[in-house]
């Protein structure tokens, strides 16, 4: 594993172990801090095994970058 | 929490929205384009602006009040604002952290992996998120007027190798296909000037923001136009057009004295602090829009936003020729797309307050 993987999920552990810690928070906030840290631990999952999410930037090649290109004339 | 910002810190926050990014490849497109004629696009993108803002902002700006402030009740058009502005912000910070890691990565730190620079930079700007837009401003103040006083000096350090011929022939009315093109790419990067709009509100005293706004539109562009002159007369358009990082190469330039000659680190590490400066601001702003949409506000969830942004700009890029792809051609259209729209809504919720105000 990366160090910076490892950076990433040891930093979620302890934001949330604060976080739960920190008993004024309300529920509502708690679903978000969850839904969020899950997400970041999904995404250092990905960054780790070489993942690629390209296919957003290719898709906006493809379709505004190809208009751009076009109007430019390159 | 009632959050105050001065025209100065406004002033200067839109100066770094258009520079500081800009001068990172902007140029290399834009004299592939234009070639040594350039410099005129800047000129144009400003004439553009100032019709937008005297359009948008009147003399004494008075119906900004509480506009995009969360937990307030706010219409359909304020949050459909906000949604688009959540996208652009998104990926602007997407665009800007992996240009800026990819840049240190390239010059500064070549054998350092490139997730171990992203969360080294998300965990900086989240420090500085964290402590508040009061903060990032003063932050940004500090820097933004020593990166101001560098570039305003560059024409004067690099004076021995200005080639006035590299700026010749001067453009004439065949230019004008090149220099509309030239416009065409680089106004969505002018154009994020409209990411300070959420917090105008804040601005005290509010009556003359249009002033402040008009002054640090001024000033970002006159600083870039400065950097992208001295760039064409320094460097030359052949050279210009082949580089990634264009002006990292006309700062390599200065040589003052025999033992003053690495001047570019000096630069470098000024410039650096403002691009994260760029960065927490960009954060700050997707954490407002957050909780306006979810009605409250708490600083817990900057960091994970934080994290998830700063991998996805791994993930969502696979090298630097799809960045600069996406940077160059897909933001010019994309970027644009989205400021004609953030701009029209915001002329429409304006007028929509003041007849709500009226009544």
């Amino acid at each position: 594993m990366d160090i910076g993987i490892i950076i990433v999920c040891v930093t979620i552990a302890v934001y949330i172990l604060i976080v739960l810690r920190q008993k004024q928070n309300q529920k509502k906030d708690r679903k978000w801090v969850y839904i969020l840290a899950g997400l970041a631990v999904a995404m250092s999952i990905l960054v780790s095994f070489n993942a690629s999410l390209n296919f957003i930037i290719e898709l906006l090649n493809n379709t505004f970058g190809r208009f751009s290109r076009m109007v430019v004339n390159i | 929490m009632k959050r105050k910002i001065s025209q100065l810190q406004l002033t200067f926050l839109i100066a770094n929205l258009i520079l500081s990014s800009s001068v990172i490849s902007l140029p290399q497109v834009l004299v592939q384009l234009g070639e040594q004629n350039v410099w005129l696009v800047p000129i144009v993108d400003f004439v553009i602006l100032l019709l937008i803002i005297l359009i948008l902002f009147r003399k004494k700006e008075a119906s900004i009040e509480n506009l995009f402030s969360i937990g307030r009740k706010h219409n359909i058009l304020e949050k459909f604002f906000i949604g688009i502005f959540i996208v652009m912000v998104v990926f602007a910070l997407l665009r800007d952290l992996r240009a800026t890691v990819d840049f240190i990565a390239a010059v500064l730190l070549p054998s350092t992996p490139l997730d171990v620079l992203v969360v080294l930079a998300v965990l900086a700007v989240v420090y500085v998120t964290m402590s508040g837009l009061e903060v990032v401003l003063r932050v940004n103040n500090i820097y933004f007027v020593f990166l101001a006083l560098i570039v305003l000096a560059l024409p004067l350090l690099l004076i021995n190798e200005i080639n006035l011929q590299n700026l010749q022939p001067l453009p004439g009315l065949h230019n004008v296909v090149d220099i509309s093109r030239g416009v065409f790419i680089s106004f969505p990067w002018m154009g994020e000037i409209v990411f300070s709009f959420v917090i105008l509100s804040y601005v005290n005293p509010s009556k003359d923001v249009r002033k402040a706004i008009l002054a640090g539109t001024g000033l970002g562009i006159l600083l870039f136009f400065i950097t992208l002159t001295t760039a064409i007369a320094v460097v030359g358009t052949k050279l210009i057009s082949e580089e990634v990082y264009p002006i990292f190469v006309l700062i390599q330039q200065i040589n003052l004295t025999d033992f003053l000659d690495r001047l570019d680190l000096v630069i470098v590490i000024i410039w650096v602090p403002i691009m994260f400066t760029k960065f927490a601001f960009l954060l700050y702003c997707i954490h407002h829009s957050f909780s306006f949409l979810r009605k409250d506000e708490t600083v817990h969830l900057i960091l994970p936003i934080s994290f998830v942004i700063g991998l996805i700009s791994i993930l969502i890029f696979n090298n630097n020729m799809d960045l600069l792809s996406f940077s160059m051609f897909s933001w010019a259209s994309f970027g644009l797309l989205l400021e004609i729209l953030l701009f029209l809504l915001f002329f429409i919720v304006k007028k929509t307050r003041k007849s709500q105000e009226k009544k």
